[in-house]
């Protein structure tokens, strides 16, 4: 597949699920948390509920768009956070060097060499009853790292680079040469990541959800999933559905990061 | 010598901050654990005691120095109560971390049996339809979660053909460990097999595999010595970075298919609220992904001459 066909193949499955989990509260059939107690384990094709009930009576195409937007924002949010937070440490460290370089990137391997997961999984125990929020802090923690690393790498080989010392030489503040002139120039690599990454907190999110610690105030893809599994026999069409739709997302999401990466940065893998 | 030493003592700080780590997520977190545990309405004498016992009252460097007290002595603390009897953490973790040990190995082979050859055909064959059709079938497999390849597993081979045993079923051999492996395999080897295909093609281009070809070797060998052998250090390094990846993996799969193990464990620690068991499990996962990337660092000094030489 072309670039180009992976780019808008990919942009148009992950567009419109992440869309429609951001616009759920005003598309879905019925709100958050609503139960037609008196149709549990409707059957696909029932009227009011196209895609059937789960057991205590959840219209599952509700939860399916409310799902969605759990994946949008946890995938978005976590994202944008761990990009912020990971090039601004980056450059910094990038830039400085010394010392500031050596601190820095000490704390970022040790939250590099710890399994991320495990460590989102162990936040979120220990706050209890987990929201939405805390898990996207929850994978933020060890998310930040991988861009810190890789935005020092391109920081570190820009430097010394002519357009950086001439800027210098005029007399630009540190700031303004972080992010006015290395900045643009590190961002390539860093979309490519962020958009894997978005495709990955995705994934943890649902699951966190599916071994039952994902958030108590929303619906999720992971947590529509176990329920699917164990009613597998009675009904297929829920693990189906959710397990199709975050097969979906994440397939769009990787097929947009592998055309980026191909398009941004030829030497990758 | 001298580098793996510096290695090892690196990985040991690492792994001081990592715990450090584990210590602050547990007790920075808002709420309270008695709360947690006993519930917001037990009586404040029963929470009182149980802060007690686990040294919840004591003051934060306090509970930072039994922790290191408990790493050293080997017990990893007390689990809060397992069948009435109460253990060590180390003890219970020591009995379930064989089959995780067996369920990771057996997929990480699973997935490299896969995902050499089908790496090597795709680069050989590079733009061509086999090429193609790996890298596609990569990305489609690589997107499919491990929590529900596996019950589509479990209901196709157990339910629909019943030709394997089902989950929760007595393990016995190596068949019930066929359809856990598999699935945690599969994700792994699609990542694999896209790293193979890179490796092998950046081989490929060297000028020592053309004076290989000029010398008259077979291609079969020119591809067996030269060519894997030497892209055999970045399949090395993604393997090993995999691993997080399949521990995260065995956790998931072992609930999956209700597997003892230490992720089946750990999330019975979550499910009772045993704060000592939940910390000496996710302890016990980082030291192995630690240990097993520093063991990988050595095993590239074996493996390419020249950091042999640069490591002397």
């Amino acid at each position: 597949m072309s670039v180009r066909v992976r780019l808008s193949v990919g942009a148009l499955l992950a567009g419109a699920i992440l869309l429609t989990g951001l616009l759920a509260p005003w598309i879905a059939p019925y709100p958050q948390g609503h139960r037609d107690a008196a149709r549990p384990l409707a059957p696909t094709g029932t009227s009011g509920h196209w895609l059937g009930t789960t057991e205590d009576g959840t219209d599952v195409l509700s939860a399916l768009c409310h799902g969605a937007g759990v994946a949008a924002i946890v995938g978005l949010a976590t994202v944008i956070v761990s990009v912020g937070a990971g090039t601004a440490l980056g450059l910094v460290a990038g830039y400085t060097g010394g010392l500031v370089d050596v601190i820095l990137m000490r704390l970022t391997e040790i939250f590099l060499a710890f399994p991320g997961f495990l460590l989102a999984l162990l936040v979120v125990f220990a706050v209890g009853e987990p929201s939405l929020l805390a898990v996207v802090v929850a994978l933020n923690l060890t998310g930040w790292a991988g861009f810190a690393r890789l935005v020092r790498a391109q920081a570190m080989t820009l430097r010394d680079r002519d357009f950086v010392l001439a800027s210098r030489a005029l007399g630009a503040s540190t700031p303004r040469l972080l992010f006015v002139h290395l900045l643009p120039n590190v961002l390539g690599p860093v979309l490519v990541q962020a958009t894997f990454g978005v495709g990955n907190a995705i994934l943890a999110e649902a699951s966190l959800s599916y071994l039952g610690v994902g958030p108590e105030d929303a619906t999720s893809w992971g947590a529509l999933l176990e329920e699917g599994a164990v009613l597998f026999l009675k009904t297929p069409s829920l693990a189906l559905l959710s397990g199709g739709a975050l097969l979906v997302t994440i397939i769009g999401v990787n097929l947009v990061g592998d055309a980026l990466r191909d398009r941004l940065d030829p030497r990758s893998l | 010598m001298r580098w793996f030493l510096v290695r090892a003592a690196s990985a040991l700080l690492t792994l001081a901050g990592a715990l450090t780590l584990v210590f602050l997520a547990l007790r920075l977190a808002p709420g309270d654990p008695a709360d947690n545990v006993l519930g917001a309405d037990a009586p404040e004498s029963a929470k009182r005691e149980f802060r007690a016992r686990l040294q919840l009252d004591a003051p934060l460097p306090v509970q930072y120095a039994g922790l290191w007290r408990d790493v050293f002595n080997g017990t990893l603390g007390r689990c809060m109560r397992i069948g009435g009897t109460e253990r060590t953490v180390a003890a219970a973790i020591a009995e379930v971390l064989p089959a995780t040990a067996e369920l990771a190995l057996a997929a990480m082979g699973l997935a490299l049996l896969l995902a050499l050859p089908l790496g090597l055909l795709a680069a050989v064959r590079q733009g061509g339809l086999a090429d193609a059709a790996v890298l596609g079938g990569a990305m489609l497999v690589a997107a499919v979660p491990v929590f529900w390849l596996g019950p589509m597993l479990l209901y196709a081979f157990t339910v629909h053909w019943s030709f394997l045993p089902g989950p929760g079923e007595p393990l016995r051999g190596a068949l019930p460990l066929v359809l856990p492996a598999g699935a945690l395999a599969l994700g792994l080897a699609a990542r694999l097999s896209r790293i193979v295909r890179a490796a092998i093609l950046d081989v490929l281009r060297e000028d020592y595999v053309t004076a290989a070809r000029a010398r008259g070797l077979s291609e079969a060998r020119v591809l067996g010595r030269t060519v894997l052998r030497n892209a055999l250090i970045p399949i090395v390094t993604v393997a090993g970075l995999q691993l997080a990846a399949l521990l995260t993996g065995a956790i998931v799969t072992e609930k999956v298919f209700a597997r003892p193990g230490i992720g089946t464990l750990l999330l019975d620690g979550i499910a009772r609220r045993d704060y000592a068991l939940v910390q000496g499990c996710v302890l016990v996962v980082t030291v192995v992904y630690v240990g097993t990337n520093l063991l990988l660092d050595a095993l590239y000094v074996v493996l390419d001459p020249r950091l042999r030489r640069r490591a002397a």
